[in-house]
């Protein structure tokens, strides 16, 4: 990426939300989203409560550590997929997801521009998802769970992270095979998203299946040029972020209140 | 820097190994060794026609077998085992009337060899209503009597020579022995409190409100307490600070103090109640069963939170 991309307007400007929103996480959305422990000792109590306590045996540790951790990638997964697009579908959430897709150029920085609302809102699927499939399988196999990881990293991100994942806020154009696109997302199918063009097609997180079922795909061999950014001018400092979107939504809700 | 990292690993090892084979040693199989010279004994007892001193003998077996049966771990390192329990102990397995099949066996004349040919007949119940129900002046009760404690004994010896087999893997794999000690702690402590103790006591889901003494695991020889409190000790001695080193110096070399203090503490109380409840009379179990509801609580956090499942998994917060 050349130098003019990273010192774009845009791009210091992600930078600068990146630190600001470190505090914002640390004060305000961790205190207030429930954490995947609580609702893993939920899940895990709720099931002992009502259908006694049990154990599956006849699986290897390694066997269920895999299950575990492919069972968790793909609910987590699916989850985001529903959020993000709930984000897209709904006028007032839609507000607040402008900020993400206010970006004229995109940086791995551009990961983090998010809105504190939709932060809070992914906290909480992150502790529904995670919680319940770690209550679920702490339930059946008890303390032989664990997550499959490569140097510490779990292996879907490991894998995820070769293939380029963490560019898709970037404008290198990795492109996967029409095939491979319809598992996962490319890099580029990510950036396609991102185009003020298309911002409501290539929901998914990590696996293009979600879309590919529920009609959201589009390949990158569709899409020969992009244009980033969704047709905003209002998110050019960092109170604009903060605020545009509390704005936005609430002369929304009087457009619905006065209809 | 490679050298002191090496250095730091190999203690930790060293320090995890030395603490599972002192667990193993001290617990698993002193505790196994202890059941057959309890069966042993009982056999001599039953043998020498001394009621008195076999019902003695009984009740050290109870003990020694629950310490046993509270922290069964063969089965999750070898499979062979994992069903050997239920020839020894049919307490909450199926609905099956022993007592009956064993009133039967004993009025026929049909070969011991082939009327005892269930698992059942042979289990630590059936001698319990032998002993206490039936006369053993009666030879054909004497006889069925002797069978079970031989069949007992010889399941006890298949216990210790499979944990002598497999001490290696447990001893040399931390990470198993970590997971399966945690399982059995979790899955022992939640039978104690909603079998052994909710269900006679009516504080069970099952049971809620219906308390009934003769739910109790040894109601015939009312010896459930001492059951209990057997299961109860053999918790401290996995956990509490001892001679030897155990579980629970292998867990706070890892931080988990609290956890352990808690534990500790709970099971204590526990033991206390257990202590001052008369005759088996589980209307008095209020406050044993909620001391180890809190206990089961304690180990599935303690779980939860030794796994950190949730810290590991994919932490994207936005697309």
């Amino acid at each position: 990426m050349s130098k003019k991309l990273w010192l774009h307007s845009s791009a210091i400007l992600d930078y600068k939300y990146y630190v600001l929103a470190i505090f914002i996480k640390a004060l305000l959305i961790i205190p207030l989203v429930f954490s995947a422990k609580e609702v893993t000792l939920f899940t895990y109590e709720y099931l002992v409560e009502n259908f006694e306590y049990t154990r599956v045996h006849g699986f290897s540790h390694i066997q269920v550590m895999f299950m575990f951790t492919c069972t968790l990638f793909i609910v987590s997964d699916f989850s985001r997929y529903w959020l993000h697009r709930i984000m897209h579908s709904i006028p007032i959430l839609w507000e607040f997801h402008k900020v993400h897709h206010s970006a004229k150029v995109l940086t791995p920085i551009t990961f983090y521009r998010i809105h504190p609302i939709e932060n809070l809102l992914f906290g909480f699927r992150y502790a529904l998802s995670a919680g319940v499939v770690s209550g679920v399988f702490i339930y059946l196999f008890g303390a032989m769970i664990g997550v499959v990881d490569i140097l510490g990293v779990n292996i879907f991100l490991f894998i995820f992270s070769l293939a380029g994942s963490n560019l898709r806020h970037s404008h290198i154009k990795i492109k996967y095979h029409n095939v491979l696109e319809n598992l996962f997302i490319s890099p580029y199918q990510h950036q396609i998203h991102h185009s003020s063009k298309y911002p409501h097609k290539n929901y998914g997180g990590y696996l293009a299946i979600w879309d590919k079922v529920f009609g959201t795909i589009i390949y990158s061999k569709e899409v020969k040029t992009i244009r980033f950014g969704v047709a905003v001018e209002s998110f050019q400092t960092l109170s604009n972020i903060l605020f545009t979107p509390f704005i936005s939504s609430y002369k929304l809700l009087g457009k619905y209140n006065a209809k | 820097m490679k050298i002191l990292l090496g250095l730091l690993l190999s203690m930790t090892f060293i320090f995890a190994n030395e603490s599972l084979n002192s667990l193993y040693e001290n617990v698993i199989l002193k505790d196994s060794k202890q059941t057959i010279i309890d069966i042993k004994k009982l056999t001599n007892s039953i043998k020498s026609d001394n009621i008195e001193t076999a019902k003695k003998d009984f009740v050290a077996l109870i003990k020694s077998w629950k310490s046993v049966e509270a922290f069964y771990i063969l089965g999750d390192l070898d499979d062979d085992f994992l069903d050997t329990p239920r020839y020894l102990d049919m307490y909450h397995q199926g609905n099956e009337d022993i007592k009956a099949q064993l009133d039967l066996i004993i009025k026929s004349d049909e070969d011991l060899k082939i009327a005892l040919y269930k698992n059942s007949h042979k289990t630590i119940n059936a001698l319990e209503y032998i002993l206490y129900k039936k006369d053993l002046k009666n030879k054909r009760v004497k006889d069925i009597a002797l069978i079970i404690t031989k069949k007992m004994q010889e399941n006890f010896q298949d216990i210790l020579d499979g944990y002598i087999k497999v001490k290696k893997s447990f001893v040399e794999d931390e990470p198993k022995a970590n997971y399966v000690t945690v399982n059995s702690l979790i899955e022992n402590s939640y039978k104690l409190n909603e079998w052994r103790i909710g269900n006679s006591a009516g504080l069970s889901k099952k049971y809620l409100g219906k308390a009934d003494n003769r739910r109790a695991e040894y109601y015939i020889s009312k010896n459930s307490i001492t059951a209990i409190e057997a299961i109860i000790d053999t918790h401290l001695r996995i956990l509490d600070t001892q001679k030897y080193k155990n579980y629970g110096t292998l867990a706070r070399s890892y931080g988990a103090n609290k956890a352990i203090d808690d534990a500790i503490a709970h099971l204590k109380d526990a033991k206390r109640y257990a202590s001052q409840i008369k005759n088996d009379n589980f209307a008095e179990a209020t406050n044993l069963y909620n001391s180890l509801k809190k206990l089961f609580y304690i180990y599935n956090i303690t779980l939860i939170e030794k796994l950190q499942v949730t810290s590991k998994i994919l932490d994207a917060d936005g697309d």
